[in-house]
């Protein structure tokens, strides 16, 4: 029987994990190994994927994949075949363990500040994804680095600094990763970390609500003897649900010291360092000894023969334990093959490895690469057996909510529901505190107005500095509304379920549900989304998602929609405003599948993903997100934006032409004397020189600097409807998305002697001819340039950081701008002609 | 010479140093923190990022 025939609801045991490489070692890793009770909860709401339990967490698969898995509903066969798998590995405890807990922390912190121990320790933190190492980085560092309830949230190290205790801790955040196995970016970017920079300690953050799952990495750990603490994260989760786990006697099995902690609310940080100093402490004044995962008899001799093939060789520059390196060797890691290849007797040392792997699959019915992950949760459930009582309480909470959610109905009307809900928020109650900004803007810039003699300086400031910063200032409220929604469906989980339903359609797109995370986060900012698709396994994938992420609406994007929705389509803004997000989202979905069709054609890598368990967002953690959004917005304000405007006002307003401007107030000087003889009156004096300062204004633009680089892109974008100042907006955009409204600000700068809105002065903007240059046509094809042309330097950089070539960032350039043309094209040419 | 186009002179030349160094840094300066490649929507006070 196969897993995908598994009804929901239905409990089976797993016999064996089909399929090779990258896909069965990732299954495997995730608790899909041999014996394992798993469960079919729910389907998605288009059948697939599906949602399974297995070892206390829980995990969707496509249908495709779980017909990988072989499994048994009869408990019987599954305990016989135990037995069997038993009696072949001989896998049990035995004397190699070393204990190196028992000692009081504080005493020991006590009588290290007798002994001469460095000060300074650099400390890593390494654990599954979500199991809670940056909460306890944030908490223990002081830092504000972001957390959320899916995985994948930490695509990078960082690394932030505390005093305890009189020491000076460096601690560093790595990625989440489920096993140091290498088939995975991060898999290979921790190892690489651990092995590279050597850090002293090694905090391993488990997840007391998936423990079994999560000691998988613990066990890779001590095989690369790495001097550990475990720290026993969530350990309230696991408390709630009446379990009794005797981690002291674990801690004892394992030789690694195990504290309980509670990341969110900072519960075990100070015993958590206390024992790192301690642990750091006796690697320092004696020669640590390490202890060893016992994988039975038949892979400890095939370890111990290929150890003694290395016999005569140095290979201290590898860094890592002969040990490790044998049993990457027999598991085929192909990082450790490529290490090996630089020594010259390689060829007797593959020899000899193909050689004992073969002896292992015919030994014990499986290849090497199972035997060992097997062996390994073989162990985990030994020690857990001893220490660890069975659940008492079950959360039905997260099982209800999903039900709802995850509904074949519900499922996707509730999710654009939920969108539709960040929108009119965004919009409608931004509105409120916009205002206010707004008309302090106002304020400040009759003030100046009004103070100051005219002059150029008066002109920089007025137009250039209160035109341009303040015309993007006023969206901050609009921006912080957007990110408490985005941070809300981070925080509670349900970004994970919105892969979930989503995976159908993105396996219909080339991409699976994974690739669902980047482009959610890419509403925030495209930046962090394309450094996230290092969690997308496949290549292929990661770089279709990398690619097709520029079309997500990030919010620098929100301030030039909002300036032209709220004039143009007030009505129905936020239905606009979705409008613009869904067109992104399908326009991401049909370049998708033309680059799968065209640039990647390669099959794409299993859908397992797992998904947390609800938790409630603190309002800690949501304010300190609206915080430092706000934060650097206002940073962002006083940076690129600053200068972007200062930069345009200069172009726009050099070179002077004295002639020409000697001309116009000559002009004006003839209106007035005509009204002071009476010859017109004033109203008439009054149009007439707004008129001639309109002209005069208007000619001036033309013949600046900024006015020639526009005349000289226009013809391009006049078929779309756009004058020069638009065309030059969206050049200077090219910075940073918000830089387009601070360029609008400073061009389109009025002719009023009062400061109005950037909004009111876009309105009242006319041809020579009187027609208005912002019809709802070309602000529609304006929207949909803005979309779809690439959002920023920092995006295109990151493209090519993550892609690894300047080939990728230059083709996301050139596509995403000649979409972009074509599609504002369309728009217009196909307006006009509906309208004629 | 009017005195605020001198002040607006000095804020230019302030302004063109500003961005020829931002975009030589862009260019040509090995960043000690590549994470985000210099965006900085995410960066967090008092920490720094290593490679």
């Amino acid at each position: 029987m196969r897993l995908s025939e598994l009804h929901t609801g239905e409990t089976a045991y797993i016999l064996k994990v089909n399929g090779n490489g990258a896909f069965r070692k990732r299954l495997q890793e995730m608790g899909f190994v041999r014996g394992q009770e798993v469960k079919a909860i729910l389907n998605a709401p288009l059948k697939d994927p599906i949602k399974y339990e297995i070892m206390d967490y829980e995990v969707s698969l496509r249908r495709s994949e779980a017909v990988m898995i072989e499994i048994t509903m009869l408990r019987e066969e599954v305990e016989q075949k135990k037995k069997q798998w038993q009696s072949d590995a001989e896998i049990h405890m035995d004397e190699s363990f070393i204990s190196r807990t028992g000692e009081s922390s504080e005493s020991i912190v006590q009588e290290n500040r007798q002994h001469k121990v460095p000060k300074n320790i650099k400390v890593a933190l390494v654990g599954n994804p979500n199991s809670g190492k940056t909460s306890i980085f944030n908490l223990a560092s002081g830092a504000h680095e972001h957390v959320g309830n899916y995985s994948g949230v930490t695509v990078d190290a960082k690394e932030g600094t505390l005093h305890h205790q009189g020491y000076t801790f460096t601690l560093v955040d790595l990625p989440g990763t489920y096993s140091l196995a290498g088939y995975t970016p991060e898999e290979l970017y921790v190892r690489r970390y651990i092995v590279e920079e050597q850090p002293d300690i090694v905090i391993n953050v488990v997840a007391a609500s998936a423990i079994e799952r999560s000691l998988y990495l613990t066990t890779e750990l001590i095989d690369m003897e790495v001097p550990m603490v475990i720290a026993l994260n969530m350990y309230d989760e696991l408390e709630q649900s009446g379990r009794k786990f005797d981690y002291r006697s674990l801690a004892t099995m394992i030789g690694t010291p195990i504290i309980p902690t509670v990341g969110k609310k900072g519960l075990g940080i100070p015993q958590l360092l206390n024992e790192v100093i301690r642990f750091f402490a006796s690697t320092q004044q004696q020669n640590a000894s390490h202890p060893h995962i016992p994988y039975g008899r038949v892979l400890e001799r095939a370890i111990e023969i290929m150890e003694r093939e290395f016999q005569h060789i140095d290979i201290t520059p590898f860094r890592l334990p002969l040990r490790y390196i044998c049993i990457k060797l027999l598991e085929g890691d192909s990082e450790i093959e490529r290490i090996i290849r630089q020594l010259p007797n390689h060829q007797n040392i593959f020899a000899r490895r193909d050689k004992e792997r073969a002896y292992i699959e015919k030994l014990l019915h499986e290849d090497a690469e199972s035997a060992f992950t097997n062996a390994r949760y073989g162990f985990i459930a030994g020690g857990l057996e001893e220490t660890l009582s069975e659940r008492r309480y079950f959360s039905e909470t997260t099982r209800k909510i999903d039900a709802i959610v995850t509904n074949k109905y519900l499922g996707f009307p509730l999710f654009f529901l939920f969108m539709w809900i960040m929108f009119e928020a965004t919009f409608k109650l931004g509105e409120y505190p916009m205002q206010g900004i707004e008309w302090l803007v106002e304020i400040i810039g009759n003030f100046v107005r009004t103070s100051m003699a005219d002059g150029p300086l008066k002109d920089l400031i007025v137009d250039g500095i209160i035109g341009g910063v303040g015309g993007v200032i006023v969206f901050l409220p609009n921006i912080v509304i957007l990110y408490l929604f985005i941070a809300f469906m981070e925080d509670s989980g349900y970004m994970s379920r919105a892969s979930f339903i989503m995976d159908k359609v993105m396996h219909k797109m080339g991409l699976h549900g994974k690739s669902f995370i980047p482009l959610i986060m890419g509403f925030g900012c495209n930046v962090p989304a394309i450094m996230s698709t290092r969690t997308i396994e496949s290549r292929s994938s990661r770089m279709i998602t990398m690619l097709i992420v520029p079309f997500m609406s990030c919010s620098a994007r929100l301030p030039v929609y909002l300036v032209f929705v709220g004039i143009f389509f007030s009505k129905y803004a936020s239905l606009v405003l979705l409008g613009l997000y869904v067109t992104g989202i399908l326009l991401a979905v049909l370049s998708a599948r033309l680059f799968r069709k065209t640039l990647f054609t390669e099959e794409d890598t299993p859908f397992v993903m797992e998904l947390p368990p609800y938790r409630m967002p603190t309002l800690k953690s949501i304010i300190i997100h609206m915080w430092d959004r706000s934060n650097q917005y206002l940073k962002k304000m006083g940076g690129p934006i600053l200068l972007a405007s200062i930069v345009i006002w200069f172009l726009g307003y050099f070179p002077r032409n004295m002639q020409r401007e000697a001309a116009f107030d000559l002009q004006i000087e003839t209106v007035k004397r005509s009204f002071t003889q009476n010859r017109i009156d004033e109203q008439a004096k009054n149009t007439m020189i707004a008129d001639i300062e309109h002209i005069r204004m208007t000619q001036h633009q033309e013949n600046s600097l900024i006015g020639q680089i526009g005349k000289f892109i226009e013809p391009v974008m006049r078929p779309l409807g756009f004058d020069w100042k638009i065309s030059v907006s969206l050049l200077s955009g090219m910075a940073a998305k918000e830089i387009v409204v601070s360029t609008l600000g400073v061009l389109y700068a009025g002719n009023d002697d009062n400061q109005t809105s950037l909004q009111q002065r876009l309105k009242a903007e006319t041809y020579p001819d009187g027609s208005p240059v912002f019809t709802p046509l070309v602000v529609i094809g304006f929207l949909l340039f803005v979309l779809i042309y690439f959002p920023c330097i920092a995006t295109i950089a990151a493209i090519k950081e993550e892609s690894g070539s300047w080939k990728w960032a230059a083709f996301s350039i050139f596509y995403s701008t000649g979409l972009a043309w074509m599609v504002a094209l369309l728009v217009h040419q196909i307006g006009l002609l509906v309208a004629s | 010479m009017d005195i605020q186009l001198i002040i607006v002179f000095i804020i230019g030349i302030a302004v063109a140093v500003k961005l020829g160094y931002e975009i030589y840094k862009f260019f040509f300066v090995k960043k000690d923190s590549p994470y985000c490649n210099g965006c900085t929507m995410c960066k967090i006070p008092d920490t720094k990022t290593k490679a």
